[in-house]
């Protein structure tokens, strides 16, 4: 068993029937009316005889989750207001599962079949509300089969697994200039400091914000801005800088300087009050930095 | 918080369920449509042409107002045709229409259900009408198709193979809960209310009157009456007389049961008993035709006058009785109220008079019957099945001027005849004959051998039977009235019959065979199928020394059997741990040695990294190690190409030793 799996064990299954079941035994009882007065041995057959059906399909609603090892993978991390994607992942040991479901909050994904000793994974996206760790929730899982009759279903189950939620970038309008190291604005900083290396052929991926736009209104053709290594100019993402607002907003904002920075291809830093990243580039240190953001607890006061 | 609804939720059905259901509903009403009215059938087949093409062609729900206003025309119908909406055939009529009605409106999971549950329904009303082998197979047929709609609805996008697979198997696991609720639920004799008269319209059986002479054909149904199982000696056919009624009062007209006389069982002077099973086919009527002379009343019955065994209700479902029959003469005390009453008639017509007489001239009261018998063998008197109809007198008119007819009109007048003499004479009715079947060593017999004769009181003798029919027509008694009626169609003359003439042509005994093969699977499903009825269960449950249990005691048992079935299914069917191969198993007890010996492998831990592991702490092992581990490693991920005998690598890993 996979570490931080969890078996569904008959402790942990409920069985009830379903409406549908509800149904079928007042369809019992008619039948079983039916061949009491008219004492027919056939009717008392059929209805015996579904009626034992019933029974047994009991034992089938519960061998169908019974056993069942259930894990969840946390997704990548997602910025606040996106939609997080965890894996339900259900790994059978034993014979041939069908229509299993997993439910979340009332939410009940689509049911899988999954093969003896093999395992399907089911996407389950959730809000990603609020930065911070996201908890995959509480987790039940369910089946009707095999005749709709009986439905099983387990405890709800809570699993260590989470999603990273970044803060939401803040929108444009919400933008201030970032400021490099000394009193020039960032975006200064990105003309006059940057050692501009010269350009190259544009590939895709590259970003817009390194197009260079000059060479192609000449009607030279699409090229990128390669920049060097900018040493010693290297831009500080301050935490103070962005004053006037709320810690949330701060964050948001930090947020957009960050994607902004990377973007630009900058070397960049992040300045907390109670840490700090040095500059660096790549996708490593943007994550880390995203990282600090979303994790980032205001000091109390 | 908000309810939930989990089934709200789920998938509608996919297509295929839905012709499933719609091939399940046809085929459910298949067995029963010819017993409808005639305006159901274009109903219903318009009601499914038009469900067909909603599935085929996406044709559209029919709006609300066509469907309520053809559910009023249904139910309206149906009253009109019935007078009721309730019982066995209007219930079932409105229950059809009803299933098609609903197949057209199909929104919901749930729409789809109850048409499952209606034809589940239908499939037991079928039960009401006909009990039949072939027809239960049939159903079951249609039970499993339905079951496995059913799964096809709960579970959507599952493949036909598999939704019947899964159906069958869960009916098939249900058949021991099935007999075990069969056989321990408490049976209830008689209807939980009202049992309604549509139950048992159409049911024939032996009238409680005679009236020879009114009627102008005999209508001879080849239904069957009973069936009479001889596991030992078989009884002669002469001896085939079945007494079911003793008619003792004549008013010139119609004979009648009469005035009841206290009676008792006759003692018969045969010391051999014949012991014999009925399987009695509902009639509606009481009567319980035992072969003469029936030595023990069964319980349930009473003896009437006469010696005639008469059930307390009419017997409305399959009987099956244990019976003993000792055939001979018997003899029944009579008191002399009784006797006298066999006397009693309407003064009989001058030549009937003179008749009687003439045949009683000097004679005993054994010589006269004698004499009476020779007079109906001996003058013209012949066999037929379309007797004219009699006029005022009808025993003087039969006796001297139609002389045709059958065995009413025989014993009747023959009973006339005696009495006018002065012997105490009376009628019975029942079977005589049947069929043997000699696969099932029993006899059918069907309502066409229906007979009547005479009985007369000889003193020191007791009641002595007599039948007229046989003086005239032998071939009657000793063919049988299938034969009889074959013989009559053919022009023979009865009486007189050249030997050879019954005999069976190929096609013929052909026929007969299939016949009485067919008849044996059906006795047979009805003997021990069908026949388990309150008196069944009570027998059961002595051999099982739970003669005394209450119906709630039944109850418990019941419960209780059915709950240790289900524990044991639950141990039977418990997840087992997936077997492994060979070489899986054996690996794994070469890391266990390996274990014992301090290396445990971690979970995480390849068999390659595993053994340089163990290499490197036990440097001893090395050989081994590799070797079992290359040979593993082999064995299971290499190309299917290598050959490595696994039972050579199961046998390194028990030479394996860690010391």
């Amino acid at each position: 068993m996979t570490p931080g799996a969890v078996a569904l064990g008959s402790r942990s299954i409920y069985i009830l029937p379903t409406r549908h079941g509800l149904l079928f035994a007042l369809l019992l009882v008619a039948l079983l009316l039916a061949a009491v007065n008219y004492a027919n041995a056939l009717a008392y057959l059929l209805t015996f005889l579904l009626a034992g059906m019933a029974m047994v399909s009991i034992l089938h609603t519960q061998r169908n989750l019974l056993g069942l090892e259930l894990t969840v993978i946390g997704g990548d991390p997602v910025f606040a207001g996106e939609e997080a994607c965890f894996q339900v992942c259900l790994r059978n040991p034993g014979q041939q599962r069908t229509a299993v479901r997993v439910e979340c909050d009332g939410q009940l994904l689509p049911a899988v079949d999954i093969p003896p000793r093999d395992n399907r994974c089911i996407p389950l996206a959730t809000p990603a509300l609020r930065r911070g760790w996201l908890d995959c929730p509480a987790l039940m899982i369910s089946t009707h089969y095999p005749l709709g009759i009986t439905r099983a279903w387990t405890r709800r189950h809570r699993l260590a697994a989470r999603c990273l939620v970044y803060p939401q970038p803040a929108d444009d309008r919400d933008l201030l200039p970032i400021v490099a190291d000394g009193t020039e604005a960032a975006g200064v900083a990105l003309h006059e400091g940057d050692e501009f290396a010269g350009l190259r052929n544009y590939q895709n991926g590259d970003s817009p914000a390194r197009i260079s736009w000059k060479t192609l209104a000449r009607g030279q053709g699409l090229y990128t801005k390669d920049f060097r290594q900018p040493l010693g100019m290297d831009v500080w993402i301050d935490w103070e800088e962005f004053a006037p607002h709320t810690p949330e907003m701060r964050l948001r904002l930090l947020t957009r300087a960050v994607l902004d920075a990377d973007a630009a291809g900058l070397r960049y830093g992040l300045r907390l009050p109670d840490s700090a990243l040095d500059p660096d580039l790549g996708d490593n240190h943007r994550a880390a930095c995203l990282q600090t953001l979303a994790l980032y607890e205001a000091p109390s006061t | 918080m908000k309810r939930r609804r989990p089934e709200s939720h789920l998938e509608l059905p996919d297509r295929a369920a839905g012709y499933g259901l719609l091939i399940s509903a046809v085929l459910s009403l298949l067995p029963q449509l010819l017993r409808w009215p005639w305006w159901l059938l274009p109903l219903l087949a318009m009601l499914f042409a038009w469900r067909f093409f909603m599935l085929r062609r996406g044709w559209p729900v029919p709006g609300a107002l066509i469907r309520i206003g053809l559910t009023g025309l249904v139910l309206v119908l149906v009253y009109r045709h019935f007078g009721t909406v309730f019982g066995r055939d209007a219930g079932s009529a409105l229950l059809a229409g009803l299933l098609a009605l609903k197949s057209l409106e199909l929104r919901r999971l749930r729409d789809y259900m109850v048409c499952v549950f209606l034809i589940y329904f239908l499939i037991l009303v079928s039960f009401l009408y006909s009990q039949e082998p072939w027809l239960v197979l049939y159903l079951v047929a249609v039970l499993a198709a339905t079951t496995a709609t059913l799964v096809r609805l709960a579970l959507p996008g599952i493949s036909g193979r598999r939704a019947t697979r899964l159906a069958l198997r869960l009916l098939v696991q249900a058949v021991p809960l099935m007999l075990v609720m069969y056989l321990l639920f408490p049976r209830i004799q008689g209807a939980l209310w009202g049992m309604p008269q549509d139950a048992y319209s159409g049911l024939s059986g032996l009238s409680e009157e005679m009236r020879p002479g009114d009627v102008r054909e005999l209508t001879l149904s080849d239904e069957v009456a009973f069936r009479a199982y001889f596991p030992d000696r078989l009884p002669r056919p002469s001896d085939l007389y079945w007494r079911a009624i003793v008619l003792g009062q004549f008013d010139g007209r119609t004979w009648t049961r009469g005035r009841e006389f206290p009676t008792q069982q006759p003692k018969v002077s045969n010391r051999s008993q014949l012991p014999y099973t009925l399987t009695l086919e509902p009639s509606n009527r009481p009567w319980l035709p035992a072969l003469e002379w029936a030595v023990y009343r069964p319980a349930g019955t009473r003896l009437h006058t006469g010696s005639a065994l008469e059930w307390r209700q009419p017997v409305r479902e399959r009987l099956v009785v244990e019976m003993q029959a000792q055939p001979g003469d018997a003899l029944a005390a009579a008191t002399p109220a009784e006797l006298a009453a066999s006397l009693i008639q309407p003064p009989a017509s001058t030549r009937v008079q003179t008749l009687a007489a003439q045949l009683r001239r000097g004679r005993g009261d054994r010589d006269t019957l004698r004499a009476a018998l020779a007079y109906f063998h001996d003058q013209e008197f012949r066999y037929t099945l379309i007797p004219p109809v009699l006029g005022e007198d009808p025993v003087d008119e039969f006796l001297f001027e139609s002389r045709r007819g059958y065995c009413e009109h025989f014993a009747s007048a023959f009973v006339v005849l005696l009495r006018t003499a002065g012997i105490p004479a009376r009628v019975v009715t029942g079977y005589q004959g049947g069929e043997f079947n000699p696969g099932g060593r029993y006899f059918i017999v069907r309502q066409l051998d229906a007979h009547a004769w005479a009985e007369a009181w000889i003193p020191g003798e007791g009641w002595v039977r007599a039948d007229p029919t046989a003086a005239v027509a032998p071939e009657r008694i000793e063919f049988g009235a299938d034969a009889l009626r074959r013989l009559v169609s053919r022009g023979a003359t009865l009486g007189r019959l050249a030997p050879g003439a019954l005999e069976l042509d190929w096609l013929e005994r052909m026929r007969r065979d299939t016949r009485l093969a067919v008849d044996l699977v059906q006795s047979t499903w009805s003997r021990w199928v069908l026949g388990y009825n309150p008196e069944r269960q009570r027998e059961f449950l002595t051999a099982l020394g739970l003669g005394d249990f209450t119906a709630a005691r039944l109850v418990g048992l019941l419960a209780l059997v059915v709950a240790l079935m289900f524990a044991g299914y639950l141990l039977i069917t418990r997840p087992r741990r997936p077997r492994l191969d060979p070489v899986q198993r054996a690996y794994l007890r070469f890391c266990r040695k390996l274990a014992r010996a301090g290396l445990t492998r971690a979970p995480h831990e390849g068999p390659q990294d595993f053994a340089k592991r163990c290499v490197r702490e036990r440097p001893d092992l090395s050989e081994d190690v590799r070797t079992i581990t290359e040979l593993y490693v082999q064995l299971r991920y290499g190309s299917p190409d290598t050959v490595v005998p696994s039972e050579d690598f199961a046998h390194r890993v028990t030479r394996f030793h860690t010391t």
